[in-house]
């Protein structure tokens, strides 16, 4: 078999790719997926999207990402369910909140809409707030959720409709190379006996928290390793938190999805972990985060708890551009926020594929940045890791 | 049917002024459940002068062997008992249990042990045919209960099952239910009513009734030796083997008899999962268009994602999906995920450090 672009990996990244690549012209395109549909990070995460961060780097990536999400229900013909319910970025300490001010200025100047949310303001967004603990508040009128089943189903039937061909349940177990080139791939049946050999004039990696696995295949590595994520979910209650809220401090996440439920997680650092077992201090340290923060959540149940896995590198900042060691080996990895930066990511990174076209907005995220000494640092992710 | 409106939230309430807190306990063997079973492992690892806790959902334990008839021996004086305690999950291949209290307003109790029996014994699995979901079909545990509470006012009843209906329709009776009628469950064709039972048809008759109490097909709970022994980072599917410091004993250990699932096209407007509103229709269409991965079906249509956390929902769908698979699909279930409802937020956050990060 041969397709012109083979993309190993069918997460919301690969799909982006896959998808963009297929509305640029290219649609001789394979997705190979080792697991199921929305296995992966991209069915475990807490659906989150805003286009602002602390970084000029970041926000000019993730200014592109919401405005795409916020049409993205257009481009691929069906509704991906994105509620621009707006985003709460918080400040319990000084240090953090000391960041605000340069924060909003790089958002004005990528034109991302932010405001500083006062105390009556936070009043009026989010009356669940215990408002005495917030130093200060930076409010995303744009971002919002999207349920990633919805988003997820919505990508894949576009790439469907454009021709593209995906296959789930089909990992990847070799990478073919011809000196500084990638060839094709191999790849096993998944135990239904149809293994595969496809020759491919590129490969994408989007292959999560396994790309360095994948990379290993062709000999190289990825900078950064695999971690453990959690989030759980309360019983569904009347809306009582519209934003999206990010509690950089106490390094946690929620949202209330559309139907009642509440969504969300904190970090707790721990060692590098590859297992999808969930542990109970994520779970107890999340609660005691909304019971100080929402108190009124308190009384809530926890449905259930779960994890995912994805890839950290040293400055939590994405892999986007092609690897070092060979020109047609693209990758789009090393996400913590891979969700929200989806349609923006598979968007620069298939202009750069078929037109060769590096976006300056994917340039900072290139792939040597660690050799080259050029880590991006970013202030304003909530993610903690004992390295 | 199950969704925002469920709880109704002050959104202005203040914190409570005094943390609940929890408990934190150290045990050389955790049981989970107190019938015969249990009570049988706890009291054999009391003697052998292992600390032993013994969690049980009833406030006395057994009470579901009690109403049986069955003798239940004491337990050991030795042993720690939970009662009214609901294990709400394992973690950490079983050595960390979660003990949540059925009362949200006392502490939870984390507890670390070096081994984990379940005596968890079995459930009766709701019958997949029309009107299964109606008020007044009941299981045989929740029956009895009832009866011993408001006999009488459980109105004429049914007793249908894999076996065991004579014995609990004698019970039923003796608390002043009135039993009009016994038979095979498998014989069930549909339950008849508008906003309760008001007939069932089984054995080719139809019976008017108030209350249908079904007493099998007998169905083990997966979700903590799923916890105890899953494995894998593409998915959590239960490891080969369960770890050697787990056991499962009593009923629990039998294994499970198979749903009663009516002809699959004459139920596409039947539920298989009530409180997400998902049917055997919604099923086939996507196992029509080819997909029967069972995480994939789950994700599709939320089967199992109310407060029941997938049992016995998820029986029921993978029932379905073996049986419109031809067999072909994997008889698996989804990742059965804690604390399945078990516990709020507040108990939670009271356990809170108690368990060092690893
Ligand atoms: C609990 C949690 C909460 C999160 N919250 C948010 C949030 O609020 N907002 C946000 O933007 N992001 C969030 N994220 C992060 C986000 O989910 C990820 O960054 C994003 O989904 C990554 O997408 P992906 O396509 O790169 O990876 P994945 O979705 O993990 O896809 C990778 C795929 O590669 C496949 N694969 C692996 N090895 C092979 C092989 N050898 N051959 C073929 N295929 C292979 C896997 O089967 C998998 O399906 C969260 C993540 C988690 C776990």
């Amino acid at each position: 078999m041969r397709a012109a672009i083979v993309v190993i990996g069918g997460g919301i990244q690969g799909l982006s790719v896959a998808y963009n690549l297929a509305a640029l012209g290219e649609r001789d395109v394979i997705v190979l997926d080792a697991g199921y549909f929305q296995g992966g990070a991209s069915g475990r995460n807490g659906t989150l999207i805003r286009g602002g961060f602390m970084s000029n780097e970041w926000t000019g990536l993730f200014a592109l990402a919401n405005q795409r999400w916020i049409e993205l229900s257009r481009r691929l013909g069906r509704n991906v369910m994105f509620s621009a319910r707006g985003y709460l970025l918080l400040a319990e300490k000084p240090a953090t909140a000391a960041n605000f001010d340069a924060a909003l200025a790089t958002h004005r100047a990528h034109s991302v809409r932010s405001h500083r949310a006062t105390q009556a303001d936070l009043a009026k967004l989010a009356p669940a707030l215990d408002r005495s603990r917030v130093l200060d508040a930076i409010y995303f009128r744009d971002g919002g959720v999207a349920p990633h089943h919805a988003a997820m189903d919505a990508y894949h039937r576009a790439c469907t409709a454009a021709g593209v061909r995906i296959r789930y349940g089909s990992p990847v177990t070799q990478i073919l190379t011809r000196g500084a080139r990638v060839v094709g791939v191999v790849g096993d049946g998944d135990g239904d006996g149809d293994g595969f050999e496809i020759e491919a004039d590129a490969v994408v990696l989007a292959a999560g928290a396994y790309g360095n696995a994948v990379a290993k295949l062709a000999g190289v590595e990825l900078p950064g390793f695999p971690m453990r994520i959690e989030a759980m979910v309360l019983e569904p209650t009347r809306a009582v938190v519209r934003p999206a809220i990010a509690f950089i401090d106490s390094l946690c996440y929620m949202a209330q999805t559309a139907r009642g439920e509440i969504v969300g997680g904190a970090e707790v650092p721990e060692q590098p972990t590859e297992s999808l077992a969930c542990d109970l201090p994520v779970m107890t340290a999340t609660a005691r985060v909304y019971r100080d923060m929402l108190p009124c959540l308190a009384k809530l149940r926890i449905l259930r708890h779960w994890a995912g896995m994805l890839h950290a590198t040293p400055d939590f900042g994405p892999l986007i551009g092609a690897h070092p060691s060979f020109a047609n080996l693209w990758v789009t990895g090393g996400w913590s926020y891979g969700f929200a930066c989806a349609p923006a990511a598979g968007e620069l990174l298939a202009k750069a594929i078929l037109k060769g076209v590096l976006d300056p907005r994917i340039v900072p995220f290139a792939l040597d940045r660690f050799a080259q000494n050029r880590p991006v640092r970013e202030g304003g992710i909530v993610l903690a890791a004992r390295v | 049917m199950y969704l925002s409106g469920e709880v109704d939230l002050d959104p202005h309430c203040e914190r409570s002024l005094e943390p609940l807190g929890g408990n934190r306990l150290n045990a050389d063997v955790v049981v989970v459940g107190g019938g015969p079973a249990g009570r049988r492992a706890a009291n054999e690892s009391a003697t052998a002068g292992l600390r032993v806790i013994l969690i049980s959902r009833s406030t006395v334990p057994g009470s579901f062997a009690t109403q049986f008839g069955v003798p239940l021996r004491p337990l050991d004086a030795r042993v720690t008992l939970l009662p009214s305690h609901a294990a709400a999950g394992v973690y950490r291949e079983g050595h960390v249990v979660l003990a949540a209290p059925i009362a949200p307003t006392l502490p939870a109790t984390l507890i670390v042990t070096n081994r984990l029996i379940l005596a968890t014994g079995r459930r009766s699995c709701p019958p997949l045919v029309p009107g299964h979901d109606l008020p007044g079909v009941v299981d045989a545990h929740a029956a009895l209960q009832l009866a011993a509470q408001i006999g009488a006012s459980l109105g004429p009843t049914v007793v249908l099952g894999t076996g065991g209906q004579t014995l609990v329709a004698q019970i039923l009776a003796q608390s002043g239910a009135t039993v009009i009628a016994t038979g095979q469950i498998a014989s069930l064709t549909r339950v008849n009513g508008r906003n309760r039972v008001q007939s069932v048809e089984f054995d080719g008759r139809r019976v008017d009734c108030r209350t249908l109490v079904h007493v099998g097909p007998w169905i083990t709970d997966p979700s903590l030796g799923f916890q105890a022994s899953a494995a894998g980072v593409l998915r959590l599917a239960r490891a080969a083997a369960t770890p050697a410091h787990m056991d499962v004993v009593g009923s629990a250990a039998e294994g499970d008899e198979s749903p009663q699932v009516g002809e699959l096209q004459a139920l596409r407007g039947t539920a298989v999962c009530p409180c997400m509103d998902v049917t055997v229709g919604e099923l086939l269409s996507h196992i029509e268009a080819g997909e029967t991965h069972i995480e994939v079906l789950k994700r599709a249509t939320s089967c199992g994602m109310g407060p029941c956390q997938g049992f016995p929902c998820w029986e029921l769908m993978r029932a379905v999906v073996q049986r419109a698979s031809g067999g072909k699909a994997g008889y698996d279930r989804p990742s059965h995920r804690p604390p399945r409802r078990g516990i709020t937020v507040e108990q939670a956050a009271g356990l809170d450090g108690f368990l060092e990060v690893e």
